[in-house]
């Protein structure tokens, strides 16, 4: 059998190779499906209240494949990092989907602060002022075909997060937003 | 055919040799020094205290600052030769040992301020590439390795400024080179070595006292100098020698030294009403009567001047890396390039898009990760020599190794005894010697293969430079305060230790 060349010039080469890939990996910036627009609004003064009159500084969107933001208690995606501001932001999230089987449905939605879930423009459940990472469950009755969402979410002080998961109420297993299912499919971008 | 390139007697061997390397080399390094030259325009870090203490050099204004006054000088000569500001108003800068914002007149220009600094650190390669040069005897590894005094992103930002690290670091070279040219000329080593080495570390210790770290040069130098008697253990020839050459060279040093305060002392003859400093009546006497030059106002002047410095060294707060905007690190975070420090950032949005321009310091992390991984296998390599009894295989480079990684660690040792606060670019010094002990371990671990010519370990050490100018290249906008999203400065917050702040 042939022995494999290993001298210290492979050894420098080899080192040369796993630094270089190293920082390809790290400075390529991550990357999820399209899924949702999400924009992350600085307000200029203390939030208290999901409805209260917003006073914007600076706004910025965020592309993300699902709504799982609650990573190390902050308002934070698990591949892309921290989306949000330190303290005193809105999120506004406006995404259509499309419902394969009628029936009803519940959303389950996580939030550190408030929230307020809105389908085809009815409101359904909220959260209005600060309070840890709870999860509530938003139920509706849904024909089939399109429909659109929108989730509005406030970080006030402290530690943050907001996801966001659906089921067929008669299934029972939940999804998260953002995940295609026999029951509910969102439009990639 | 491109073998015979690199081998002796070939002209264009000859030729590279000579000239070709350092002119390379020179036009590489005032290319990065003086790029953006002159920005940001508006001071930052200690140049706020600097060009207060250059600008009372140039209108002859006492003052006593932490610092030996060289550097100042230095600023104030080029500010005064450049005379970019000739039309400017400049008399708030006397008032007050640290210039704010709102005494600067707006076209203020810092060019006369920062050109020693840029133009010395950017000759300073020239030094480095001597230095390894002369003791590894190859023009390649020399040329090669001389990229780690031009790309290296601390270095730089720390040298485009009006701030004192890139004069020392020019001195502190040309220490080293002296010592280098000195040891392997090849004849022996005469007094007036002693006092042109002297020379040049009081002219190093002139600008900032951590260059007193050189006077281990004497050391060393005495050690070849008499490296038979310290074998035979002749001590009546020692004793000989000792009692010659440490009062040439320590009296070099005073001689610089004294000499540079006297120029100062002589230089300060006006008093800023309410800015006396540590100066006592009879100084201000001095002053006030025109007897700056005398040697008795010298006397005085210098014990207030050294009184200053010890004073405000004393006053300097110790580490705090519980306060949250602490900008000091310990020193021996200091080898994986903790902390960075914000100099200053100027917040712009474009089309809608927030950029900053930041001036942080940064290590080059290849730089930085491989001088530690250089003073690691230096550190084996001598233990192997000294504690297990291995035989060296190229010992006159093995003794290089060993000088260079002493004052590698003498310098470390000798700043963590000091309790006052530090910062980042206190490593220039010690990277400085890292930078050449790596060289030297390249050159002895592949000592074979640099004499076989070996092509795939040319290619590796080439790849290798390569990568040192790439990453430089991509913490440029750091160094030079280029713009960035906030998108583009996580790209480059490799590090969580080294502690970057995104300003959003």
């Amino acid at each position: 059998m042939k022995a494999i060349p290993f001298n210290k010039n492979i050894v420098f080469s080899v080192l040369l190779a796993v630094i270089v890939f190293a920082i390809v990996n790290r400075i390529i910036p991550p990357h999820v499906s399209p899924v949702f627009d999400v924009v992350i609004s600085k307000n200029r003064s203390s939030i208290t209240d999901i409805h209260q009159t917003r006073d914007i500084e600076i706004s910025r969107t965020a592309k993300v494949d699902v709504i799982d933001l609650a990573d190390k208690s902050r308002f934070r995606h698990s591949k892309l990092g921290d989306l949000g501001y330190a303290n005193d932001f809105f999120v506004d999230i406006n995404a259509p989907f499309t419902v394969k089987k009628s029936g009803d449905y519940i959303f389950f939605v996580g939030s550190d602060d408030g929230f307020a879930l809105s389908i085809d423009d009815r409101q359904i459940c909220e959260w209005t002022h600060d309070r840890p990472l709870t999860v509530d469950p938003c139920r509706i009755n849904l024909s089939e075909g399109p429909h659109k969402f929108k989730l509005e979410y406030f970080q006030g002080f402290g530690n943050a997060g907001l996801t966001m998961g659906y089921a067929f109420a008669s299934d029972g297993k939940q999804y998260i937003a953002g995940d295609d299912s026999k029951y509910i499919s969102f439009s990639k971008k | 055919m491109s073998n015979n390139l690199l081998k002796p007697g070939h002209p264009v061997h000859d030729l590279a040799r000579k000239y070709i390397f350092p002119v390379i080399l020179l036009i590489c390094s005032f290319g990065v020094y003086f790029t953006h030259y002159g920005t940001p325009n508006a001071m930052f870090w200690d140049e706020n205290y600097h060009v207060a203490s250059a600008e009372k050099h140039v209108q002859g204004v006492m003052y006593m600052e932490p610092h030996p006054p060289l550097g100042k000088m230095l600023m104030g000569l080029m500010e005064v030769v450049i005379g970019a500001n000739n039309k400017v108003d400049k008399h708030k800068f006397l008032e007050t040992d640290h210039i704010e914002g709102a005494d600067t007149p707006p076209e203020t220009r810092y060019t006369g301020y920062r050109w020693p600094s840029v133009v010395l650190m950017a000759l300073s390669v020239l030094f480095f590439y001597g230095i390894l040069r002369r003791i590894t005897k190859n023009n390649l590894i020399a040329f090669l390795f001389s990229s780690f005094i031009i790309f290296d992103n601390a270095t730089v930002i720390q040298a485009r400024s009006a701030m004192l690290e890139g004069i020392q670091l020019f001195f502190i070279l040309a220490e080293l080179y002296c010592f280098v040219n000195v040891v392997t000329r090849g004849t022996p080593i005469r007094l007036k070595d002693y006092a042109l080495l002297g020379v040049i570390i009081g002219l190093g210790i002139s600008v900032k006292v951590t260059s007193a770290i050189e006077l281990l040069l004497f050391v060393m130098l005495f050690g070849v100098d008499q490296w038979r008697n310290i074998q035979t253990l002749n001590y009546r020839e020692l004793a000989k020698r000792v009692v010659i050459t440490a009062p040439i060279g320590i009296g070099a040093v005073a001689i610089v030294f004294l000499s540079i305060f006297y120029i100062h002392i002589g230089m300060g003859t006006k008093v800023i009403a309410g800015h006396t400093y540590k100066a006592s009546p009879e100084y201000l006497q001095a002053i006030q009567g025109g007897d700056t030059w005398s040697f008795s106002t010298f006397r005085i002047g210098l014990r207030d001047n050294l009184k200053y410095m010890s004073e405000y060294a004393d006053g300097v707060p110790k580490l705090d890396e519980c306060k949250p905007d602490e900008n000091g690190s310990f020193a021996m975070d200091w080898i994986l390039g903790k902390k960075t420090i914000s100099y200053r950032w100027d917040k712009d949005t474009v089309n809608g898009v927030v950029q900053v321009k930041y001036m942080n310091i940064v290590a080059n992390p290849i730089i930085w990760f491989s001088v530690a991984a250089g003073i690691v296998l230096s550190l084996g390599l001598i233990m192997s020599r000294f504690i297990y009894g291995q035989k060296e295989k190229d010992a006159p480079l093995f003794y290089w190794i060993c000088a260079f990684t002493s004052l590698y660690v003498f310098y470390m040792l000798a700043i963590l005894q000091i309790e006052r606060v530090m910062y980042l670019y206190h490593y220039l010094i010690p990277l400085v010697f890292g930078s050449i002990n790596l060289a030297l371990m390249f050159s002895y671990i592949y000592r074979e293969d640099i004499l076989a010519n070996n092509k795939h370990m040319w290619i590796n050490l080439s790849l290798f430079v390569a990568l040192v100018i790439a990453v430089f290249i991509f913490f440029a906008p750091f160094t030079y305060g280029i713009a960035m999203t906030e998108d583009q400065f996580e790209m480059r917050n490799w590090f969580s230790f080294w502690k970057l702040q995104v300003v959003q």
